[in-house]
């Protein structure tokens, strides 16, 4: 089985869960972060780098975006005791189309991502970002695999060997 | 000049661009294609992504982004098969991506142009589209980018304009978006 994480929407878990989805990644981006020592990963699909209303501190959606997740989804961690020795796997962040009047929203969703990231001391292992395609993106919270899969192409693992979840005991 | 606020109120004259506009593709491939359903609303950006069902499903989009008094981006999508049966109709061939690429942005042109000019000479305006843009990928990566565009923040409702068009058969399917903006 599989659970889809759709626009600004996001997940915390265990391993033992089913796989959670993230279907046809554009601009947006799907983010991963993972505890080495608990196995507790988060997952968010970020649409936007940061809230356009720049009043709104806190736009009570923070899954939805770059600026707001990482801490967010840190801070759900932290409430598993899961908020240390962390990493991340970040996928999507395509510029579809060439708009006129607009800026490349997917590559500020990267820029904004890798700050954000840094700022928060967690290491990206492993990325799928940028370039002309959509993305489907696959996190399987028990073995700590992250899959991707392009359009008219193999699906690909992303998970560095040395960061899946090995021996984990599942409930 | 059909703003998003206004759009309803015109639903009428945009119905007659809509089969203005099926009419344009029937008589470029030779072949009858009627409309099965027209709709007028607006959709928050989650429903705009899954419009045409599964959000991994490969299309092919065609996209005109309108300048001038009728501003807004207009997009025809179809399945993958179909654009194959498209590129075929119109040069014979489905050799060459290239040609098959540029014969897709052609039929775009003419079908989008058809609806355009409807509404543009009805408001007596002027409608200038840019080049049109022929993707292949994933329906929920195009149309999230496309939403994500179109929409000020994700939070706001997109308004779209959808018809879809169907050749006797039912073996064919055309989806033609327009999606309005206030002009800059």
């Amino acid at each position: 089985m599989s659970n889809s994480i759709g626009l600004g929407e996001y997940r915390v878990g265990h391993p033992g869960m089913d796989e959670w989805t993230m279907h046809g990644l554009g601009s947006c981006i799907g983010l991963i972060i993972a505890c080495r020592k608990t196995y507790i990963s988060a997952a968010a699909h970020i649409v936007l780098p940061m809230n356009p209303s720049a009043q709104e501190q806190n736009s009570g959606q923070p899954a939805r975006y770059g600026r707001e997740a990482v801490p967010f989804l840190i801070n759900e961690m932290k409430e598993k005791r899961s908020a240390e020795d962390l990493f991340a796997i970040m996928v999507g962040g395509a510029r579809m189309f060439q708009f006129t009047m607009v800026d490349d929203i997917g590559r500020r969703n990267i820029e904004e991502l890798r700050g954000s990231l840094h700022r928060a001391g967690v290491p990206i292992v492993a990325e799928d970002v940028g370039g002309r395609k959509g993305r489907t993106l696959r996190w399987n919270p028990t073995t700590g695999m992250a899959v991707v899969t392009v359009v008219g192409t193999e699906e690909r693992e992303l998970t560095p060997v040395s960061e899946q979840f090995i021996n984990v005991v599942t409930e | 000049m059909p703003a998003p606020n206004n759009v309803r109120r015109i639903a009428p004259l945009l119905e007659g661009a809509l089969t203005c506009a099926g009419d344009s593709l029937s008589r470029l491939v030779s072949e009858v294609f009627s409309p099965l359903e027209t709709d007028i609303a607006t959709q928050s950006l989650a429903e705009f992504t899954t419009l045409l069902g599964k959000e991994d499903q490969p299309v092919v989009v065609i996209l005109l982004e309108v300048h001038g008094d009728l501003y807004g981006f207009l997009a025809i999508i179809v399945a993958p098969q179909f654009a194959e049966y498209l590129t075929e109709r119109l040069i014979g061939d489905n050799s060459s991506p290239d040609m098959a690429q540029s014969a897709l942005g052609e039929l775009g042109n003419i079908v989008g142009s058809a609806f355009l000019n409807y509404v543009a000479d009805s408001f007596d305006c002027v409608a200038a589209p840019t080049p049109p843009q022929v993707v292949h990928d994933m329906a929920g990566a195009l149309l999230s980018s496309l939403g994500v565009h179109v929409a000020s923040t994700p939070d706001d409702d997109i308004p779209v304009i959808y018809t879809s068009f169907s050749n006797k058969e039912k073996a064919f399917t055309a989806n033609l978006l327009w999606l309005p903006q206030e002009s800059s």
